[in-house]
């Protein structure tokens, strides 16, 4: 008895749990036997109004909704806000509240709530200036459930409305493009006493409104403002200490005593003042060595080309401190053909004393000198402003070279084939400097890119086509201005070759334009094998540096595109392009 | 429930030409909600969320109502969550007219791209016309792609239809027949705001060699010269040398506008002789280095030439200067134009075209020598040619005196380059006009005529008696004050904020012939002066 009345309540149990799951299963339908049919989905319907400017006004957006009741009011929110205006659910609808700079279409969407539904809709109300501008009947359909409290009547609206295709779902918003809503502008009375029609006095958005500052037109233009910088001498770690413009002729020779090292720092263990000026190196063959007498510093402005900065490298321990007789000869192999001949063993293996010195050249440009004996018949690099000037020492491991100086904050820095490097400040004549206004390109790719300047719309050939086969001297420039032309080639292989125009820019010089041209010379008229189609060398990339008075105005690559094998690459191509701007001489 | 507000089902033809390809490098950049504002650019909704995603097309936004995905083109993000930078790589042309694309578009792009912190790689394209521009981050990698084609303007409006162009360069507005050929290619009102955009102002100009003494030239003479009636110097009082003509090629705006305006109403063409020349620059090199030669180019592109002043029918002679241009009364004014299609642009593309029209751009465009849209003053010191001439003309005693009346007024006074005029035969602002109203209003909005006495001064033509043209020059003056009032008050600023005076000087002082023969320039007209308040 006990176990029929356990089984008794067993099966009663389990029929409660099938009843209960099935009247959840048909709840809907038990629910519409009991109350009736399940009330459809409410489908709401694009609105479109009129209102006038500065009003505010609750509209009725349930009204054409489909299947809206009354009590949906409370249920409505604000999806999209109008971009002028506000719009806020309220009582019985919308409130839509306009100001006076309001005219024009006013979008905004709502959406009604029901159950875990929102269904969405938009309202487009046209604001107009004035009741003349308020047009045909609105786009209600269906009767209106709850009468809005209007402070206007809802006027008649003509326009199309946004969405050219009502939304029977939720699911998906189209936004068509609708025409650029037009200002609605008063009438305005003629000169003959007649108002301006309607299409007369509206007008469509323009495409761009803008407002700056007055700026009075000066009959001429100013001269541009020339910066002063002085050069800082930084004394490898002490406080760096200013060298004004016009220094003192008493300190001229004053030699600074710097020390450089690689990573691991070491001490050093000598610093010696040379009792001589600098060796002239003694090679030949490349355009950036100046073998011989000392520069004509009489030319110069400021009086400063005695004023020397000298970097005094003693005795430093390096990690491969002298290069091997064989990696000598390596580097050698790879050498272009403007490198010297190698033919010095490194001085002292694991030391290296070296000198390294820098004063003012003619032009704006920068006398470097150096002398290291372990590095005799080996290439090295100056660094300034982010190029890299490569040079060799001679066979008694000396250097000299000038360089242009692009950057008056930048120091110049050496560095040596093992890695090694020293930094110094330029030692400048920065009134010099500050007359140049110069282009740079730099590249690493083998090829020969060539620089050209055309100086006032001077042709191909004339006197006032500069580049590397018309380079002109500063001599020629000095006093009537214009410009000169710089080479320095790659001391090695994948080393940097560098090409420079310097304009110089005194009083007398003509303002005007200056065409800047890039010519791949290499590729020449007809572009063939690597420097064609997919070819290594057909579309080298190259860095442009522009200066103006020392000071960099620009830094950014350039480059060409790839040339067809077997394309004609016409003159207008090679000597017009518009890869690079033109340097303007303003008055 | 989401919401998907679809893009445009039409695809622009460039995006299935060239290749695109999205940036999903940003897409977890983004991945941490933040409140952000879109506001749509054409139709001003507004759209209020958290931005959960930005795959440099789409937003994917959290609304109160749920998430919503919306497309980025037309759509303007305000607020902590949005995209610090939406370039993304592809792409794209930008083609048309050789005196905007040479110069003035390459630097534009690199101005917009140091705005994104985005360096730009110039490469030199295998047609003198073409440049080829990188946009890379600052890991070097390749954003997007440009290429840069001055062709001509003729040929914006056949890139945009092909497809080859997002943004097209034109030195004249679109012809009737460009705009037939472009709507029956799909491109619908291309005129409109939105796809038709101002993006500098122009002056065509006649330019000799410096070494060429001549200074002024009547616009018939330039008209002789260029049909070939007038072949030697010497006609013109100068050595016995032959003239060498040089112009633009036909289709390029430069050509277009200026057989438009000078030759065809002469009922006259180009001669044969004339050198063709496709590019702006080259043109101004080749004519600056000849000293027989002469030819026409824009304003920012006289260089190492020298622009002649015009003479006009009646004896005026304007100068090319920004200010002149900016006031149209120099007679070969134009506008400058940038055109796109209504379809979606690559992200850059669009940043480039928004910047190019921005205020933040205007300086540039005028230091590159095209004279850009903003309000320029000009003394009365620097205007001696006119106010001679404005002596010169009245000989009628009442107006010489009323003259003299408005010299007084002016003498400590600047004008304003605002120059407001009317549409033919109507009392309606033309449409540049229109504009100005605002961009004067919103100048005054900005504090700019503070502590001013704004003088609008009326003036009318020279048809009809004085002293009707004296009436309706003010009348013309009370309907600007009314206009600026207005728009004043549409910025929510008191119009009695701003001490506008207004007068009228019936048709003293033109600007124009009357006949309107050249750029049709109108002495009908109030112009804007500002003294210090008293």
């Amino acid at each position: 008895m006990l176990q029929d009345d356990r089984v008794m309540s067993i099966l009663t149990g389990l029929v409660i749990v099938v009843a209960m799951a099935t009247l959840a299963q048909r709840s809907d339908q038990l629910a519409n036997f009991l109350f009736g049919e399940k009330e459809a989905s409410i489908a709401p319907q694009n609105d479109s109004f009129a209102i006038l400017a500065g009003e505010s006004q609750i509209i009725d957006v349930l009204a054409n909704d489909t299947n809206a009741k009354a009590e949906d009011a409370s249920n409505i929110h604000i999806l999209v806000s109008p971009s002028c205006g506000a719009a806020e659910a309220a009582d019985g609808g919308v409130l839509y509240i306009s100001n006076d700079r309001c005219v024009g279409a006013q979008l905004f969407a709502y959406c009604v709530r029901r159950g875990d539904e929102c269904a969405s809709a938009s309202v487009t109300v046209n604001v107009s200036s004035d009741v003349a501008g308020l047009g045909a009947t609105p786009r209600q359909s269906q009767p209106v459930q709850s009468q809005p409290a209007q402070s206007q009547p809802v006027q008649p609206e003509a326009s199309q409305p946004v969405r050219t295709q009502p939304q029977p779902q939720v699911e998906t918003t189209q936004i068509a493009r609708a025409p650029e809503p037009e200002a609605v502008r008063a009438p305005v009375q003629t000169t003959n006493g007649s108002d301006a029609t309607p299409s007369d006095a509206n007008r469509a958005p323009q495409a761009r409104e803008v407002v700056t500052a007055i700026r009075t037109v000066e009959p001429a233009r100013a001269a541009p403002l020339l910066r002063t910088p002085v050069p800082v001498i930084d004394d490898g770690g002490r406080a760096p200490v200013t060298q004004a413009e016009a220094e003192p002729k008493e300190e001229a020779g004053i030699f600074q005593r710097l020390f450089f090292a690689p990573s691991d720092e070491p001490e050093p263990s000598d610093s010696t003042v040379p009792d001589a000026p600098p060796r002239v190196a003694g090679l030949g063959g490349t355009e950036q060595w100046r073998p011989g007498s000392a520069p004509d510093v009489s030319q110069i402005a400021g009086g400063e080309a005695d004023v020397e900065t000298e970097i005094r490298i003693a005795a430093v321990q390096t990690d491969d401190a002298a290069p091997s007789r064989e990696r000598a000869q390596e580097v050698e192999a790879q050498n272009l053909p403007a490198a010297p001949a190698a033919t010095a063993a490194p001085a002292s293996a694991g030391s290296c004393a070296a000198e390294f010195s820098t004063r003012p050249g003619q032009g704006g440009m920068v006398r470097i000198e150096l002398q290291a004996d372990c590095y005799a018949s080996r290439p090295f690099v100056l660094l300034h402003a982010g190029l890299e000037f490569g040079a060799w020492f001679d066979a008694n491991g000396a250097a000299e070279m000038e360089i242009p100086v692009l950057e008056i904050t930048s120091d110049i820095s050496v560095r040596f084939e093992d890695g090694s490097s020293a930094t110094t400040p330029l030692n400048i004549d920065v009134r010099s400097v500050e007359q140049t206004r110069r282009v740079a390109i730099a590249w690493t790719a083998p090829v020969n890119l060539d620089l050209h300047a055309f100086e006032y719309s001077a042709g191909f050939g004339a006197d006032g086509h500069v580049w590397e086969q018309n380079p002109r001297d500063f001599r020629v420039v000095r006093r009537p201005g214009g410009g000169f032309h710089s080479s320095f080639p790659a001391a090695v292989n994948n080393g940097q070759s560098i090409e420079v125009y310097t304009f110089w820019a005194n009083r007398r010089a003509r303002p005007g334009f200056m065409r800047i041209v890039v010519d791949h010379a290499s590729r020449g008229e007809v572009a063939n094998g690597e420097f064609c189609g997919q070819g290594p060398l057909a579309s080298p990339g190259y860095t442009v540096l522009r200066s103006e008075s020392g000071v960099v105005t620009d830094r950014s690559q350039s480059g060409f595109t790839p040339a067809n094998c077997g394309q004609s690459i016409g003159v207008d191509v090679r000597y017009s392009n518009g890869a690079l701007a033109d340097l303007q001489i303003s008055e | 429930m989401a919401v998907k507000i679809v893009r445009p089902n039409r695809m622009p033809a460039y995006l299935s030409k060239w290749r695109v390809l999205l940036a999903v490098l940003l897409a977890p950049v983004f991945a941490s909600a933040e409140p952000v504002r879109l506001t749509s650019i054409t139709t001003g909704f507004v759209i209020n969320g958290e931005l959960i995603r930005f795959d440099g097309q789409d937003y994917v936004v959290e609304s109160p109502i749920g998430q919503l995905t919306i497309d980025g083109y037309d759509m303007r993000c305000d607020g902590p969550g949005c995209p610090k930078t939406s370039i993304f790589q592809t792409t794209y042309g930008v083609v048309g007219s050789n005196l905007i694309g040479s110069t003035l578009m390459p630097e534009l792009i690199e101005a917009y791209s140091e705005t994104q912190s985005v360096s730009v790689e110039r490469r030199a394209g295998n047609e003198a016309s073409q440049l080829v521009m990188r946009l890379k981050n600052n890991t070097g990698q390749d954003l997007a792609e440009i290429d840069l084609r001055a062709e001509g303007s003729s040929e914006a409006f056949s890139a945009l239809i092909s497809g080859e162009a997002a943004i097209g360069m034109s030195s004249r507005k679109v012809s009737d027949i460009e705009v037939a050929a472009l709507e029956t290619a799909g491109i619908k009102e291309i005129t409109r705001a939105g796809t038709e955009h101002v993006l500098a102002l122009d002056g065509l100009i006649v330019i000799v060699s410096r070494e060429n003494a001549m200074k002024i030239m009547n616009v018939d003479d330039i008209a002789d010269i260029f049909s070939g009636d007038i072949d030697n110097w010497e006609q013109l009082g100068g050595p016995d040398a032959p003239i060498k003509v040089y112009m633009r090629e036909a289709g390029s705006g430069t050509h277009d506008s200026f057989v438009q305006s000078v030759l065809t109403p002469r009922n006259t063409s180009l001669s044969d002789g004339a050198t063709i020349v496709s590019s702006s620059r080259d043109l101004s090199d080749m004519v600056a280095a000849d000293p027989y030669a002469i030819g026409v180019t824009g304003i920012a592109y006289e260089r190492n030439g020298r622009a002649l002043a015009l003479e006009t029918s009646c004896g005026l002679v304007v100068e090319p200067t920004e200010f002149n241009v900016k006031t149209e009364e120099y007679p070969l004014s134009r506008r400058l134009y940038l055109y796109t299609t209504g379809a979606p642009l690559p992200a850059s593309a669009k940043g480039i075209l928004d910047y190019s029209l921005s205020d933040d751009a205007q300086f540039q465009i005028a230091d590159l020598g095209f004279v850009d849209q903003s309000i320029s003053a000009i003394p009365l010191n620097v205007q001696g040619r006119r106010v001679a001439e404005a002596f010169i003309g009245p000989r009628d005693p009442e107006a010489l005196r009323t003259m003299r009346e408005l010299a007084l007024e002016l003498l400590e006074a600047d004008r304003l380059s605002t120059t407001l005029r009317f549409r033919k035969n109507s009392s309606v602002l033309d449409v540049k006009s229109l504009d100005d109203i605002g961009r004067l209003a919103r100048f005054a909005a900005n504090g700019g005529l503070n502590q001013k006495e704004v003088l609008l001064i009326g003036f009318a033509d020279d048809a009809g008696r004085f002293e009707a043209n004296l009436s309706l020059s003010q009348q013309r003056a009370r309907q600007i004050r009314a206009e600026l009032e207005t728009a004043l008050t549409n910025l929510n600023v008191q119009p009695n904020s701003v001490d506008f005076i207004e007068m009228g000087y019936g048709d003293l002082a033109p600007v124009a012939c009357g006949d309107e023969e050249l750029g049709g320039v109108s002495n009908r007209r109030v112009e804007v002066w500002i003294r210090d308040r008293l």
